[in-house]
């Protein structure tokens, strides 16, 4: 006898089953077909091509749920349980989908597959595992919703209502299983472990005649309510079944610091995103691709000290007035005539837009890839652009980036001043060296960074690297203008860059400041560059291993190294910096839990060095508790700007304990030589 | 009401700083920005112009790259924009080229800032009311209409005291800083600005020749650096004895 069973055992009018899935797949239909006509059209074309590497991207991110587990990422990242739960119904559910389309093909197109070794292995018990897992899965989640909700998650009506529906479904289509194998005395119930569990029990607590039309009824009912759910889905957050892989699919592929794409101030008529209309097709997708995992808030550090923005509030009301929108009228009709109120302030406060210092930190916990600074960026843009309204502390570094090419008001140092004393060539038009040392503002400007060059250049003499500076010629990279939305600002200051920059034939260029590095390396080569730039971190982790430069002496400390976001997240740059302050001799490691790609912003980014706020609400403060924490007796940075912002902090907060911070070049060279 | 602003256009920071050939001041500088005393003027003016109507002129002198300035007037607010084709900077020929040109233009109120950022001398708004014969005030922080042909405005005058005096139609007003706040300029408006053409005046549609323009009893000797006198002194300690020290040096300073 050859191992099967009967399709559609014990059920009559099996057409009805056909008429009942008309209406159910179209209100499947019909809800998707309203999301996508909601996102527009027109895809970007950055967004369509590089299949192989978007398929690759599908394959870890979708099928291996690379970032929901996270496994392999720092622990803040990793989410066993989470990842567990969601493995465990992700898989069961996809097996028992394709289970379903196996009793199609063998019932609607006559293929006779469902029988033999595949019957018995794939079909009865793979399937029975596949549906205990799924059902493993839901209790998991839904025992974390109920007695250990982590706070980023919230309890909506929508989600306290699908899992359970989901749990329905699983069980029912257990115990019917278990009905037909008790009442057919199926041969092969050994193979359905979990089914036949169900049928003793069932076969222990009912009567033998009433078997028959349990299972009869049983059986519509459970089709009933699969098809409710596949009709709900598009309407409710489960949609992410969907949206979250196209999601994936489409996420970004260019280097995490060219996110930012220039606007064509040629052509282009109105500047930023003022009406949700203007936001492109992979940004309104993202919306709809929201899982609500509140992951972004969890490692938004404004979120954390206290100021009004969460990256996952902005995603939900961006969503929730497309939904509304999209139900009111046709929004590519509202795109033509765009006199929707402003999302800022009217959905989104001006608060909470301005507190954002585009850490990525969002971006980078995001499981299925949504892309929130870009958003944010885009609405600065119309403000700045198009209104001209943004805090006054940043306006004033604006007029000083205006008038005097930096961004620190009323700072008159010379840009020479930290070279006094050292051998420093200063590169006039038409000279050059094989690096140029691009020293940028915040290093050059303020006097705490002058010794982090001094140690940077000591080493690149002794170790002979050929390099030099532009002097007065460096003006700021307009980092901080374009993340203000002042993209005009920023794209004069990168033309007048490049010019100066080509008027020395230059073609590698190290930088101490991970922001002017993110600019020249990922922004500039919009405005047609291709410099090969690296950060001061890579130039001297090479010169260590190379053996061309050979610290001297020991250096007895505990440290820690907190990842600067433009150097870290930006461009991947995470071992060299810890390399480099491994190389001096003496110094021993501490992490923070923090670090690598989960780092906690310092609070500088994105303008907001810019902003007076109160202590309690400072970021900087937050990551310096972080710090002292590791008991650490330096902390170490990389970036200018962290070390305004953490030396600051940390001093406020060291109490009598005696902790530095320190650039790594000044680890490496020696902090106590000046 | 016709208002005229006079805007100029200084150089942000400059570099290798020199007494050049006809005891100018050469310099190397990346960035032009409009003075900073002038802009509170051009706000004043919108304000004005908002409250009575008229029209607003920015003018300005110089060469060809100082049209940024009257970019940024367009942008804030100006309806007409007007360069003297004119290198200048002693201020007293500054003030005889202005003259000659607003004598051209016409206006009912002229505003200027009190000074400029380069050269510091505070003269330019002065001279050119003198030269025009028209009634003036400095350091004005208020302007209120009186009347169909006055203004009455209020003028510092120096340690905390001010005066309200009452000028009669046509008159200059030099705008001290801080009488509204700046407003950003958003670069679309900007953009959109540099499609005007500026209307563009040689010495000679104002009736003057280069001679006229010759610095008279104003020369420059040199130029140096500020000296760094390093008088800040840090104050090291616990903050008790902090504070004993910070009492005993305001002790010695009185
Ligand atoms: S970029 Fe950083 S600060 Fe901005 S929303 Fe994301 S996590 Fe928050
Ligand atoms: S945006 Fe991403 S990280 Fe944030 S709640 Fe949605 S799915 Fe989670």
């Amino acid at each position: 006898m050859i191992p099967t069973r009967e399709v559609y055992w014990n059920i009559s009018n099996i057409w009805l089953m056909y008429v009942l899935f008309v209406p159910a797949a179209a209100a499947f239909l019909y809800g998707f077909w309203r999301h996508f006509r909601a996102w527009g059209a027109t895809l970007p074309a950055d967004r369509t091509g590089r299949v192989g590497e978007r398929l690759r991207g599908f394959a870890k991110y979708v099928l291996g749920q690379g970032r929901i587990h996270g496994l392999g990422r720092p622990s803040r990242l990793r989410h066993l349980y989470a990842g567990a739960f969601h493995a465990f119904f992700f898989f069961g559910l996809i097996l028992l989908f394709i289970g379903t389309l196996v009793v199609m093909a063998q019932e609607d197109f006559g293929l006779h597959i469902m029988q033999g070794t595949f019957y018995l292995w794939f079909q009865s018990l793979a399937l029975d595992l596949a549906g205990l897992f799924a059902i493993v899965g839901l209790c998991m989640a839904m025992a974390r919703r109920l007695f250990f909700k982590p706070a980023r998650l919230e309890n909506t009506q929508r989600d306290l209502f699908t899992a359970p529906v989901l749990l329905v479904i699983l069980l029912t289509g257990f115990t019917l299983e278990g009905l037909r194998i008790v009442a057919t005395n199926d041969p092969w119930a050994s193979w359905s472990p979990v089914g036949a569990a169900f049928g003793q029990g069932l076969a222990a607590l009912l009567s033998p005649e009433s078997l028959r039309p349990l299972h009869a009824s049983l059986w519509w009912f459970h089709l009933v309510t699969v098809l409710a759910l596949i009709a709900a889905l598009p309407y409710t957050k489960f949609r992410h079944v969907f949206t979250a892989p196209l999601n994936i699919y489409f996420r970004p592929l260019e280097a995490r610091g060219a996110i930012l794409k220039p606007i064509d101030l040629e052509t282009v008529e109105s500047f930023g995103v003022k009406a949700l209309e203007q936001f492109g097709f992979k940004s309104l997708l993202d919306l709809d691709a929201c899982t609500e995992c509140g992951r972004c808030q969890d490692a938004c550090p404004a979120y954390a000290s206290g100021k009004p923005l969460s990256p996952k509030k902005v995603i939900f009301d961006l969503r929730d007035l497309l939904h509304e929108k999209r139900d009111a009228y046709e929004m590519a009709e509202a795109a033509e005539t765009a006199e929707a109120p402003p999302l800022v302030p009217d959905l989104i406060g001006e608060d909470a837009l301005w507190a954002c210092t585009t850490c990525m930190a969002c971006m980078e916990a995001c499981p299925v890839f949504i892309e929130h600074v870009p958003k944010i960026v885009d609405m600065r843009r119309y403000l700045v652009m198009e209104e001209g309204r943004f805090p006054d502390t940043m306006q004033q570094s604006v007029r000083s980036l205006e008038s005097r090419g930096h961004p620190f008001p009323g700072n008159t140092t010379s840009r020479l001043e930290w070279t006094k004393g050292l051998d420093v060539r200063v590169l006039g038009e038409g000279e050059s060296a094989e690096y140029l040392y691009w020293v940028g503002c915040a290093t050059a400007l303020n006097a705490r960074n002058h010794s982090t060059a001094r140690a940077l250049v000591e080493i690149l003499n002794e170790a002979k690297v050929e390099f030099g500076i532009l002097g007065e010629d460096e003006h700021c990279t307009g980092d901080s203008a374009r993340r203000m939305g002042n993209e005009y600002l920023f794209q004069t200051m990168a033309k007048q860059n490049i010019d100066t920059l080509e008027s020395r034939g230059v073609k590698k260029i190290i930088t101490t400041c991970p922001h002017c590095l993110n600019s020249l390396k990922n922004e500039y080569p919009a405005f047609g560059t291709n410099y090969e730039v690296v950060h001061h971190s890579q130039l001297l982790a090479d010169l260590v291993a190379s053996g061309r430069y050979k610290p001297q002496g020991d250096f007895n400390a505990k440290i820690t190294f907190h990842d600067s976001c433009y150097l870290g997240r930006y461009n991947g740059v995470f071992d060299e910096p810890r390399e480099v302050i491994a190389a001096r001799s003496g110094t021993s490691m501490i992490e923070m839990e923090r670090h690598r790609e989960a780092s906690f912003c310092c609070g500088a980014g994105g303008g907001r060095f810019w902003m007076e706020e109160p202590s309690e609400q400072r970021v900087s403060n937050l990551r310096a508790q972080q710090a002292l924490g590791t008991g650490a007796d330096v902390v170490g940075v990389s970036c200018p700007f962290c070390m305004t912002m953490m030396e600051e902090a940390v001093n406020g907060q060291k109490g009598a304990r005696d902790v530095r911070v320190l650039d790594i070049a000044e680890v490496l060279r020696g902090p106590e030589r000046k | 009401m016709k208002i005229v602003v006079c805007c100029k256009a200084v150089p942000g920071s400059v570099t290798d700083v020199a007494v050049g050939e006809g005891n100018a001041l050469t310099y190397r500088s990346q960035f032009q920005a409009m003075n900073e005393c002038d802009e509170y003027a051009m706000e004043e003016a919108i304000v004005l112009k908002r409250q009575m109507g008229g029209e607003i002129i920015a003018l300005t002198m110089g060469g060809i790259t100082t049209q940024e300035v009257l970019y940024t007037a367009a942008a804030k607010g100006a309806d007409k924009i007007i360069r003297v084709d004119a290198q200048v900077q002693d201020p007293r020929a500054a003030s005889k080229v202005l003259a000659a040109a607003l004598k051209k233009i016409g206006g009912d109120l002229i505003l200027t800032g009190t000074q400029s950022r380069d050269s510091l001398s505070s003269f330019v708004g002065v001279a050119t009311a003198q030269q025009l014969d028209v009634p003036f005030a400095f350091a004005v922080t208020a302007i209120e209409k009186d009347g169909d042909n006055a203004i009455r405005v209020r003028k510092e005058l120096g340690g905390g005291r001010s005066a309200d005096v009452r000028l009669p139609l046509p008159a200059l007003v030099c705008i001290q800083t801080g009488i509204q706040p700046l407003n950003y300029v958003p670069p679309a408006r900007l953009m959109r600005a540099r499609q005007q053409r500026p209307t563009s005046l040689s010495l000679a549609d104002i009736g003057l020749t280069q001679a006229d323009l010759a610095p008279r009893g104003y020369r420059i000797v040199g130029v140096a650096p500020p000296q760094r006198t390093r008088q800040a002194q840090m104050i090291e300690g616990s903050p008790a004895e902090v504070v004993t020290t910070l009492l005993a040096k305001m002790k010695e300073v009185r």
